[in-house]
């Protein structure tokens, strides 16, 4: 049997690695999964920010509670300065995001967004979000990660 | 049948919605409302110091979901930093708090969120209490910061 290489196989393990972590800002839609423990959160910091389409006005932010079905709800919170609000997406699995919560900001806005569930067992999600100018217009997104539970 | 005026039954009812907004409490809780709206969220922050019982070690968070029973379900939000917890009473109206969130985080400010799963009304009573490594009481002072 032909032997491949070690080297290269760990390489490419790890640029896949890499790339997995690595979230193209041009996506706007989060992936991540809470452990099993009933007070597990994720936190992230997202940067609007004047790309050429214009100054952030507010940002714009959904989850939905992805498969596996399970009994824990899936809640994101958006805070920005002392301002704060939450949605929940009410239905696991299926199709739909959670109502759609806005915040407004200043041109140049660092918002934190926390996701996190009613009750043990592990889930997982996807939280979109779009900074938006005030004439509507998608602008500058990034997003980070503080928190990973 | 006797009939109440209304003038009396709307102060009635504005000072009780007066007391629970102002969060009469012991110390170390206090009772709030949340509003109709899904997304409504009260938003507080507590301060750890050190006292007599020395330095902080970390900051203990409970609440209850109290009557009258509704569909949504009351979580509360620990955030010191990059540290944070979320506990969430599973059940309106009983006498049980939901789990204990704590948070190693010293003394210091930390962010306290109060919200819901759905539209709906909701009262609650949160506990929160600054403790030492043992256990025991430290500074704790708590500023509503958003009411919804």
């Amino acid at each position: 049997m032909k032997k491949i290489p070690l080297k290269p196989v760990l390489a490419i393990m790890t640029l896949s690695a890499v790339l997995g972590q690595v979230n193209p800002a041009s996506a706007h839609d989060q992936s991540g999964s809470l452990g099993k423990i009933n007070t597990a959160i994720d936190q992230y910091q997202v940067h609007c920010f004047d790309d050429g389409t214009g100054p952030n006005g507010y940002l714009i932010v959904a989850v939905k509670d992805l498969a596996p079905k399970a009994a824990p709800k899936l809640s994101v919170q958006v805070i920005r300065d002392n301002t704060a609000t939450n949605t929940t997406d009410a239905v696991d699995s299926d199709a739909s995001y959670s109502p759609e919560v806005s915040v407004s900001g200043s041109g140049d806005q660092y918002y934190l967004m926390t996701v996190d569930k009613t009750a043990t067992g592990a889930e997982n999600y996807s939280v979109e979000y779009h900074c938006m100018t005030n004439d509507n217009q998608h602008t500058g997104t990034d997003i980070f990660q503080l928190t990973n539970q | 049948m006797n009939k109440i005026p209304l003038k009396t039954t709307l102060v009635t009812a504005l000072s009780l919605a007066a007391l629970i907004n102002a969060g009469i409490a012991a110390a170390g809780s206090l009772n709030g409302s949340l509003g109709t709206g899904a997304g409504a969220t009260d938003f507080y922050r507590v301060t750890c110091s050190a006292n007599t019982n020395g330095a902080t070690d970390n900051l203990k968070v409970t609440l209850i979901d109290l009557a009258p029973v509704a569909a949504p379900m009351i979580s509360v939000q620990l955030i010191k930093g990059t540290l944070g917890k979320n506990t969430t009473d599973a059940v309106d109206g009983d006498t049980a708090y939901s789990p204990a969130a704590v948070i190693k985080g010293g003394n210091g400010l930390y962010d306290v969120r109060v919200n819901k799963t759905a539209a709906g009304a909701e009262l609650y009573t949160l506990k929160y209490s600054c403790l030492n490594s043992a256990g025991k009481n430290t500074g704790t002072a708590i500023a509503k910061v958003q009411n919804q």
